[in-house]
């Protein structure tokens, strides 16, 4: 008699190493690209100098070691946080929807940060001096205040209190709160090309002040979403059917939209509204190793870290010293990337 | 093996009263058939069985009130096969036959090794052991139809809610899924409630029917006491004939010599 499951439905050994490989080697090589080179040698020895019980020596000028970890390691460290994060939640919110389309900001998410943000840089005082900076926290509440709206209005709806309602309220919050930050950003026309930037997001980091501020939002959120996985896969059969198998859909719907929402808005507030992650990283992993979330979410966890930081690369080396947004390189990217994959590949789309 | 009881069920939605009234107790082992024309309230009923909706009265199974227990519970005491099961694409049949453990699993918990071995049991008992790795959704009717008991076998209710299981299904092959599920039946020593069209068929495998029309059930009994010309007229229309064959009663609706 068979003792365990069958192979092709594990998350292979394999897959995880794999992944974690090219996690770690996106960050070794963003550590190692800049203006200022730095030797591959060096990068890794300093880096494992600083694993404890481990003296190396790094060979590294005082400078060098500044350069890497005042400078380049907090933005990687981001971009990993947040990659990482928006891929989770991408998953996520497609499994609660059973919807390939949906992405971290399907429920007004992206529309709230948008607005908090703009209202913060078009109103908000005068803040160079201030010792805590009020945009990231006007971006993290207007996130989650999209998405509490959505849900309000998603169970007003007399007719039915399902997943398709949900998303049509968020539609309607999303498109409700872009219309009033597009107006705001139009009649501040002078702060016009700071909230378009902000939009457009970006990994420029002053340090490592943005990791301590997301890290534990980050860890709570994908802990969360790792531990629901499998009750995402319940959720495939519909909610009806869910039901009479022992879940309660429209809380564990809530529950993992929620700490999905959570950690988006965390890593959104630093880094602005990053696209395209959340729906081409867990689409990638599910197109070659099935529809299992049980895969699907360790997996996007680290290729989204891996996507993000190789994104962020591009966006700071093509027109160097200035920036591309790297929503946009995400994008520019990811897109043709992604086709190939859907081209090439035999698994599965929805 | 489970007692189900409906004690004076309604089911209103407002606008229809999809159920009025309905009592009735389906016997350990037995197997019940609830019979009736489209939009007679079948289905609500069923779903009364694994807590849908429900106006008043009260279903128990095993004298325990289904609307009162918490869900985890619920699914341990009565498996649900819908008219027309969703069959998540590349979710292997493996991973939907485990599907059925839920109920077993912490919330939170992954599967235990007792989980596998009962998955491996139940696609072994419909032969189907070969399958374990195949796309669900990627099946034919008839194999789809043996996943969904498997996945049932593997849930460990003692009752089973049916909704027109065989709808879908040419006459030989619904004949083949009702044996099927005679046979899980009695070797899980499982009681059936299960809604059907076919009133020939339902004479032959249930042990008990109940006829219903608009939300009312209007005969309950044994198959031959029950499905009588003058209630079926009343209830289909006044074409119906009932002809006995090798004891057991065949329903047919006849058309009218005149206009043949």
């Amino acid at each position: 008699m068979n003792a365990g499951r069958p192979a092709s439905t594990h998350l292979k050994w394999w897959w995880l190493a794999g992944a974690l490989g090219l996690l770690i080697a996106a960050v070794v090589a963003a550590a190692l690209v800049g203006p200022f080179p730095l030797s591959p040698g060096s990068v890794v020895r300093s880096g494992l100098d600083r694993l404890p019980f481990i003296d190396l020596g790094t060979g590294l000028s005082d400078r060098e070691e500044a350069i890497l970890w005042q400078i380049r390691m907090p933005r990687i460290m981001l971009g990993v946080l947040v990659g990482s994060m928006l891929s989770v939640a991408g998953s996520a919110y497609q499994g609660v929807f059973r919807n390939p389309l949906a992405d971290p900001y399907l429920l007004g998410a992206g529309a709230g940060a948008g607005l908090g943000a703009t209202l913060a840089i078009a109103y908000g005082p005068e803040t160079t001096n201030w010792i805590v900076d009020p945009l990231p926290l006007a971006a993290f509440v207007g996130a989650i205040v999209g998405v509490l709206l959505a849900y309000l209005l998603g169970y007003s709806v007399r007719s039915g209190r399902t997943a398709v309602t949900l998303i049509l309220a968020g539609v309607a919050v999303a498109a409700f709160l872009t219309a009033a930050q597009t107006f705001i950003q139009q009649r501040q026309s002078d702060t016009l090309r700071e909230v378009y930037g902000w939009i457009l997001g970006s990994l420029a980091t002053a340090g490592w002040g943005e990791v301590r501020l997301v890290l534990p939002y980050v860890v709570v959120s994908i802990v969360v979403v790792l531990a629901g996985r499998r009750l995402m896969d319940v959720l495939a059969v519909g909610d009806v059917e869910a039901s009479t198998l022992g879940i309660e859909p429209g809380k564990v719907r809530m529950v993992l939209v929620a700490f999905a929402t959570l950690g988006t808005a965390a890593v959104v507030a630093v880094s602005g509204l990053i696209g395209f992650v959340g729906i081409i990283v867990p689409h990638t992993v599910r197109l070659l190793t099935g529809a299992s979330y049980r895969i699907i979410v360790p997996l996007s966890i680290l290729l989204g870290g891996a996507f993000l930081v190789l994104a962020d690369v591009i966006a700071r080396t093509v027109q160097s010293p200035a920036e591309v947004p790297i929503g946009v390189v995400t994008a520019f990217v990811g897109a043709p990337f992604f086709a190939v994959v859907l081209r090439t590949s035999r698994g599965v789309v929805s | 093996m489970s007692v189900v009881e409906f004690e004076n069920v309604t089911v209103d939605y407002g606008a229809t009263v999809a159920v009025a009234d309905v009592t009735l107790r389906v016997e350990s082992g037995e197997w019940v058939g609830v019979l009736g024309p489209n939009g007679a309230g079948k289905s609500s009923l069923l779903r009364t069985v694994v807590a849908g909706p429900l106006t008043q009265g009260e279903v128990r199974v095993d004298d325990e009130v289904i609307h009162e227990a918490a869900v985890r519970r619920r699914a341990r005491l009565a498996a649900y096969v819908p008219q027309r099961p969703v069959f998540p694409k590349g979710m292997s049949v493996f991973d939907y036959v485990l599907l059925g453990r839920t109920s077993h699993m912490g919330p939170l918990a992954a599967e235990s090794a007792t989980d596998i071995r009962i998955v491996w049991d139940s696609l072994a008992s419909l032969d189907l052991v070969d399958f374990a790795e195949r796309d669900v959704s990627s099946l034919s009717g008839g194999e789809t139809q043996r996943v969904s008991m498997a996945r049932v076998i593997a849930q460990r209710a003692p009752v089973l809610v049916l909704d027109e299981a065989t709808a879908a299904l040419d006459v030989a092959r619904q004949h083949q899924v009702l044996e099927l599920i005679d046979e899980v039946r009695r070797d899980n020593e499982i009681t059936v409630v299960s809604a059907m069209h076919d009133l020939t068929a339902a004479a032959q495998f249930c042990d008990t029917v109940g006829v219903m029309d608009k939300g009312r059930l209007r005969g309950v009994g044994a198959p031959n006491d029950v499905l009588t010309e003058d209630l079926l007229r009343e209830v289909f229309e006044p074409t119906v004939r009932v002809i006995d064959v090798d004891g057991s009663r065949v329903i047919v609706s006849m058309r009218d010599k005149e206009r043949r």
